[in-house]
């Protein structure tokens, strides 16, 4: 057998190996792990992947495509990426689900406000780039410095 | 693999909108140039690290908490369980971007039609929902967990701890599958694609190099504005951090009150410290008689399985004193017990490596003031890298077993 060949037999059988020990655990300590729950858990989260955030995804990508002018095209989709992590990793804390009257070290400082800063901070660097993308296209030039020279058109998909 | 399935036909019509296994991975329906192996190889590349480092560093904290008899903890270096519990959760926000990243470069494989031909495309599929649905359960259980919210019913730990081998044998069994398309993928040569690759892309449109730019800020603004919880120049700028390791009493954040654990009133008093167990000479000790003995100053870090962390100078008893007073053997099984009357963390076993550690203390006072109640007042143990939920408060009892 190929070297290659060899090892990712090798990683195939580790996992599987991995799996045994995550459905041990999860049976063995079936009283914390709570198995239905949790493999609802994760089936639940990659179907509301597949079916609530891709197709989102799908169909904002396609209005900024189809709407936005190409000069700020990519600095829109630049924000409305970061955009979505960060509105993503705060939502516990910005809707404060986790706030205790009777701790209040937990979510310590005003997440609206918080927010509202970083994603003030994104927009404003999407917003220069797509200044410095406009003055480019108004002086005739490319988008964008290329650090190497492009081939265009064989096996683009371009439309 | 030689031999191929035969899968019924769908539709022309559906057909024509479906991605093949064998082919390039963008299908009619979708012109993304984003959605590409070679994307998704580099996603790939970043999301089995960072999911090694959470993985190992999770194993750490997680072998902390249940040690197995094999393994003596160390107690030093002192800032370790800091260090890599800082690090878990840091490198595990930062994969948020990555897994949507790279969801989204492979998104229309998981409609392709047939489902799978060969046999390593069949692992792939195989793979898929473990991989992707215990990934998704990981960040998203994780990042509600920092924030102190639990909308489920298991126990986090456990539950997160049993996703991770389920993850990470996921990510091995794709590997395995993918190693072949990957490795194609990353020698492809840039000419043909040089336009959608590079960051001149004529349409106006991210290229796949200003994608990957985007999503490497995306995690840089996401560290940023979380990592000071543990890093501490970062404070300032950590605005979404869900701790700020200087707000609390005396300073120092609390997981567990003593409200919640019903220790808000000590009655000093009656309040003894009993060493007993296995000892030749079990000891009663009073708060005034524990406060003559508390010399010892520590500057060590509190750090939180959360990941917020923060340094502070503890004063109080070393452990190691009290068992050597009781005359216990160096070598006997120690188990901290608190006031509290209920909680998971009402004890905590302390390894023989912590028991003999000069600055493992049974605490009085924090940053040179009488302990908060928050912080376990009259007597609460802090010892070096130690998962704050074993730096029991509100001590009672060291029993020697």
């Amino acid at each position: 057998m190929r070297p290659g060949l060899v090892l990712r037999v090798a990683a195939g059988v580790a996992g599987v190996a991995l799996f045994a020990v995550a459905v041990r655990y999860a049976v063995v300590r079936s009283v914390d792990v709570r198995p239905a729950a949790w493999v609802r858990w994760w089936v639940t989260a990659a179907i509301v992947h597949d079916v609530v955030v891709a197709p989102v995804a799908l169909l904002v990508g396609w209005l900024v495509v189809r709407f936005v002018p190409r000069v700020v095209k990519a600095p829109v989709q630049a924000g409305l990426i970061l955009t979505a992590v960060v509105v993503a990793v705060s939502w516990p804390a910005l809707r404060g689900y986790g706030r205790i009257a009777s701790n209040p070290t937990y979510l310590p400082r005003n997440y609206a406000t918080g927010l509202l800063i970083s994603l003030g901070l994104v927009w404003a660097a999407c917003g220069a780039w797509a200044l410095g993308r406009l003055v480019r296209g108004r002086q005739g030039r490319p988008l964008a410095v290329s650090k190497r020279p492009t081939a265009t058109g064989t096996g683009s998909r371009l439309p | 693999m030689a031999s191929r399935l035969r899968w019924p036909e769908p539709p022309p019509t559906i057909r024509r909108w479906l991605p093949q296994p064998d082919g390039p991975i963008t299908p009619p329906a979708s012109t993304s140039r984003l959605h590409d192996d070679r994307l998704a190889a580099r996603l790939g590349i970043a999301l089995a690290v960072t999911f090694t480092i959470c993985f190992l560093t999770g194993l750490w904290s997680h072998l902390q908490q249940d040690p197995p008899t094999w393994l003596a903890i160390p107690a030093r270096p002192a800032g370790l369980y800091r260090i890599t519990q800082g690090l878990h959760v840091i490198t595990g926000l930062a994969s948020v971007p990555l897994l949507l990243a790279k969801l989204w470069t492979v998104w229309p494989r998981f409609v392709q039609w047939p489902a799978f031909g060969t046999l390593p495309q069949a692992l792939w599929r195989i793979a898929l929902l473990p991989l992707v649905g215990g990934s998704l359960f990981l960040l998203a259980t994780g990042t509600a967990n920092i924030a102190g919210w639990y909308p489920w019913t298991f126990d986090f730990r456990k539950a997160h701890f049993a996703a991770s081998w389920l993850t990470m044998g996921g990510l091995l069994v794709h590997v395995a599958a993918v190693a072949g398309i990957s490795a194609t993928a990353l020698r492809r040569k840039l000419k043909n694609d040089s336009a959608d690759d590079l960051d001149d892309s004529p349409d106006g449109r991210l290229s796949r190099r200003g994608f990957l730019g985007v999503v490497g800020a995306a995690a840089g603004v996401v560290t940023v504005t979380t990592a000071g919880a543990t890093v501490g120049p970062l404070r300032g700028l950590s605005v979404l951090a869900t701790r700020d390791p200087g707000v609390g009493p005396q300073g120092i954040p609390v997981n567990r009150t003593a409200a919640d654990a019903g220790t808000r009133e000590v009655d000093l008093d009656a309040f003894r410290l009993r060493v007993e167990g296995k000892v030749a000479n079990p000891l009663v000790l009073t708060y005034a008689e524990l406060l003559a003995m508390a010399t010892r100053t520590a500057t060590l870090p509190i750090t939180c399985v959360e990941g917020w962390s923060a340094s502070a100078a503890w004063r109080g008893v070393p452990l190691r004193d009290l068992l050597r007073r009781a005359g216990a053997e160096p070598d006997a099984e120690v188990v901290v017990v608190s006031l509290e009357q209920r909680g998971a963390y009402r004890t905590s076993e302390v390894g023989r490596d912590h028991a003999l550690d000069p600055e493992t203390l049974l605490a009085t006072h924090l940053n040179g003031d009488t302990l908060d109640p928050d912080h376990g007042f009259p007597l609460r143990l802090i010892a070096p890298n130690r998962p704050g939920v074993l730096q029991t408060k509100w001590v009672t009892m060291i029993e020697v077993r």
